[in-house]
């Protein structure tokens, strides 16, 4: 007679000789992954202090003054909109303060900036107004100011540096929802949804130590609804498919995610998302790894035991690391692929280019404390 | 009925899960991976995991099926980094188990688990070991209803072709039977391809 198939997986299993586990132990390795999953939410909040504690990175008022002005109104007789839209490219944005620099344009919006996204149109301010919750301002590269009607109750958004959108996230009863926003439009233009299963309901997620982070790349909406269950949601059909990682950075379909399945110590990785396949793996050195604008590179950027920073860009298809000289663990990526950095120690705005020669420009800002580059996530 | 604890339950709590929950983890981790020593460590990485979590957790009663979900995920993610690698599940058992009711059989079984891509092999486990239903096996795996269906059914027409006749695979015929659930007992219908409790 045929054995069922639940008989015979039960007859190879429930024999097998069990070992006692040791609860301590396993209790000790968790505390020792909770750790290190909150020193990752904060990382970055810790680079930004870090970097400005060591040497006093200030911005603001040199990018400000006359010659700034001066230089931007050269160009703007040639070709105001294109000349800003050039600058932004190569220099990203930050703020100080209320004010945000984008390119070489600076305006003040007036409430302090908590947060800058980086989008195809501009940069995406986050306002902190208070027990009146957020508000959210376009600022355009050439100075132009749009007041977005994005939810004042959204705690965080993320853009994308190839398209004038932001995405966020937020839970809707024991469902994750990622919200995409036209900034160009002022208007929600898709959602993506999966179910949450995180056990004992997902106020920790909000109310606690971590904020949901989406990663947007064109169509694709990248999310995790928990620590073990990561997807990547076509915004617009709804598509979704389960990932075996949790997407750190992503740009044209090649992710950076870290490895940590399983290990106290994860490795940074290189995916090629539609392929589904490592391109490359990173090793476990860096404290951040961060996808190029045209997927080709990733910044890496770590800390020598004497605290100093090393970035370096690495090539996703291979080929040796370029060091960056002088770059901050304060740094993001611009629009045309330069890195744009902080450096701390020489209070200097760092410019690199794909062959690692850096350009550096002294800098000064009314308060550094407040100094924020784009895409640089400040939480707690 | 699971209890509700007001501040997240307690470190004694977490003892008890864990001595309650290995037994069954444990042994699914082994169908699922067929070496004992990488089980132990999946077993271990995903109660670790839940720990890791275990201030935040309200319904202590959920808390297994979470350290099995984790467990559950963090095999197929190893097997996919084994791929990525060029590594494959050896076709060897690294380690025997202690008491083999049936030895060829046993082997049969494990030997054409084996064959199964990873994602089909967990979907095969959870619901004709751990008597999952497919909502249970999607929520588990992070994945639809109807992915746990189609992949029910491919593993299924793959391991009709590799163990023959000598199996009674759901789907051959409708029956009646008697299975158990993680290690205890339960009656339920016997499952067919894509219709298993859901």
């Amino acid at each position: 007679m045929a054995e069922q198939l639940s008989d015979l997986l039960h007859g190879c299993a429930d024999t097998v000789d069990v070992p006692h586990p040791d609860a301590t132990a396993i209790a000790a390795r968790g505390r020792t992954m909770r750790t290190r999953r909150r020193a990752g939410t904060v990382v970055a909040a810790a680079l930004v202090v870090g970097a400005l504690g060591l040497g006093g990175v200030v911005l603001g008022n040199a990018l400000d003054g006359e010659a700034r002005s001066s230089q931007v109104a050269q160009r703007g007789e040639e070709d105001p909109g294109s000349a800003a839209a050039d600058e932004y490219a190569e220099r990203s944005a930050w703020s100080a303060g209320s004010g945000v620099t984008i390119g070489t344009t600076t305006v003040d919006l007036g409430s302090p900036v908590a947060h800058l996204a980086q989008t195809s149109s501009g940069v995406v301010a986050r306002l902190f107004q208070g027990d009146a919750g957020n508000s959210f301002v376009l600022v355009r590269p050439d100075g132009a100011t749009v007041e977005l009607g994005i939810p004042s109750s959204v705690v965080h958004v993320e853009g994308d540096l190839a398209h004038p959108r932001v995405a966020w996230l937020e839970v809707e009863g024991e469902t994750m929802v990622a919200h995409v926003w036209d900034v160009d439009e002022d208007r929600e233009v898709g959602r993506a949804s999966q179910p949450a299963q995180e056990p004992g309901g997902l106020s920790g997620l909000l109310g606690g130590e971590a904020i949901p982070v989406p990663r947007l790349d064109g169509d694709d909406v990248y999310f995790s609804v928990d620590n073990d269950v990561h997807f990547r949601v076509d915004w617009a059909n709804g598509g979704a498919t389960a990932l075996p990682y949790a997407v750190h950075s992503v740009h044209d379909g090649i992710a950076t995610a870290l490895d940590d399945a399983g290990a106290e110590d994860g490795e940074w990785l290189v995916y090629d998302v539609d392929a589904d396949r490592v391109l490359r793996r990173l090793g476990s050195d860096s404290i951040d790894a961060v996808v190029s604008p045209d997927g080709r590179q990733v910044l890496t950027l770590g800390q020598t035991d004497e605290g100093s920073a090393i970035g370096a860009l690495v090539p996703v298809a291979g080929g040796d690391p370029v060091p960056l000289a002088g770059v901050g663990l304060v740094s993001t990526w611009a629009h045309d692929g330069h890195v744009v950095s902080l450096d701390g120690e020489t209070s200097a705005l760092v410019r690199c280019d794909a062959a690692g020669t850096c350009e550096r420009e002294q800098v000064t800002a009314p308060d550094r404390a407040q100094v924020l580059l784009a895409d640089q996530l400040v939480v707690g | 009925m699971p209890f509700t604890a007001p501040r997240g339950p307690t470190d004694e709590e977490f003892v008890e899960l864990v001595h309650a929950a290995w037994p069954s983890l444990y042994r699914t981790a082994v169908l699922l991976v067929r070496e004992h020593a990488l089980a132990e460590d999946l077993v271990q990485t995903a109660l670790a995991r839940t720990y890791s979590h275990w201030h935040r957790i309200r319904d202590t009663g959920a808390a297994q099926a979470y350290a099995r979900r984790a467990m559950v995920n963090a095999t197929t993610s190893m097997f996919r980094r084994r791929s990525f690698r060029s590594e494959r599940p050896t076709g060897q058992m690294p380690e025997p188990p202690a008491r083999e009711p049936d030895p060829a059989e046993r082997l049969d079984v494990l030997a054409a688990l084996a064959q199964l891509p990873p994602r089909q092999r967990a979907v095969v486990v959870l619901r004709f070991y751990e008597d999952l239903s497919v909502a249970e096996t999607a929520q588990a795996l992070g994945i639809s209803d109807g992915t746990v269906k189609s992949q029910t059914s491919d593993a299924l027409r793959r391991l009709r072709s590799l163990l023959g006749d000598a199996v009674d695979l759901p789907g051959d015929r409708p029956t009646t039977t008697t299975a158990r659930s993680g290690g205890s007992s339960s009656s339920r219908s016997t499952a067919t391809p894509g219709g298993h409790h859901g």
